[in-house]
């Protein structure tokens, strides 16, 4: 099922399973954006280094992954007095459409905010048509 | 916001996690309730303590440290996140927005009679950490048992 669909079917969320690790993970947050010349795919990795940080493009398919560090030894003592979130990896994969130049996808990282940059392919770029006088 | 939690497989085990931690939420956060924070969409925190100290971690992925504010009022650590306004220009359109901003205020109280003497607080990779050095009175006292 696609969770998010575009005017070119620029974005799209693909089966998880397909690819996804065999390890438990999480799927980040995302927001994806569409502007004049790009769409942007900014995804929340909290406590991911940016050196774990993964993204692959392959066969038409967006792979983001985050490889978080398990807790050194000296908290294995601890004595939790409320608890929401434990360290685990982070996965997420998107469908990537034609509309989208593939070769010049970027990607970068900070404050736990990974932003992926999708380059509209040339043909949806807008164009100014000059009027050409007779 | 919560990120879901995905097990490949079996269902059940995520059942049971998510249960389990519905089930450990503490009750004696009364500044919250036990489903303010399930519901409201607020940032994921945990707290825990060892012997020498409290220790409160809070994803915050995207928020600079100029946008958070700590307080520590008498035994309660108070944090405050202020978003700077989005500069959002006309020609962007969302297509997906799960990601939250808005401005927060989280209290926490903490289990001693006396505030801490000594605390730190750093940011890293979107997570921030809070040390809070405990007083003497509030450090656990170890009991010898000795035999007759």
């Amino acid at each position: 099922m696609s969770l998010v669909e575009t005017k070119n079917n620029a974005v799209t969320q693909t089966n998880q399973e397909s690819s996804a690790p065999e390890k438990p993970f999480r799927i980040p947050p995302v927001d994806i954006s569409e502007y004049e010349n790009e769409y942007l795919i900014e995804a929340e990795m909290p406590g991911t280094k940016e050196e774990n940080i993964d993204v692959q493009f392959h066969q038409g398919e967006l792979r983001i992954r985050g490889l978080v560090d398990a807790p050194d030894e000296k908290t294995k003592n601890r004595l939790d007095r409320y608890r929401q979130f434990e360290p685990c990896d982070y996965y997420r994969a998107f469908r990537i459409g034609e509309s989208v130049n593939a070769t010049e996808i970027s990607a970068h990282y900070a404050d736990g905010v990974l932003t992926v940059h999708l380059p509209k392919a040339e043909m949806l770029k807008p164009r100014k048509i000059e009027i050409a006088r007779k | 916001m919560y990120s879901e939690l995905v097990y490949p497989y079996p269902f059940s085990r995520e059942l049971f996690r998510r249960l389990n931690q519905f089930l450990s939420m503490p009750l004696q956060n009364e500044t919250e309730g036990l489903f303010g924070s399930l519901c409201s969409g607020e940032l994921a925190t945990n707290v825990w303590e060892d012997e020498d100290a409290f220790y409160v971690e809070m994803e915050v992925p995207g928020i600079k440290p100029e946008e958070i504010d700590l307080s520590i009022i008498g035994t309660e650590l108070q944090i405050k996140i202020t978003r700077s306004p989005e500069n959002e220009s006309k020609e962007v359109r969302y297509l997906r927005r799960e990601r939250i901003f808005s401005n927060t205020v989280r209290t926490i109280t903490l289990p001693m009679n006396s505030a801490p003497k000594k605390w730190n607080a750093t940011i890293d990779a979107g997570v921030l950490y809070v040390q809070l050095r405990k007083p003497e009175e509030a450090k656990i006292q170890k009991i010898t048992v000795s035999p007759k």
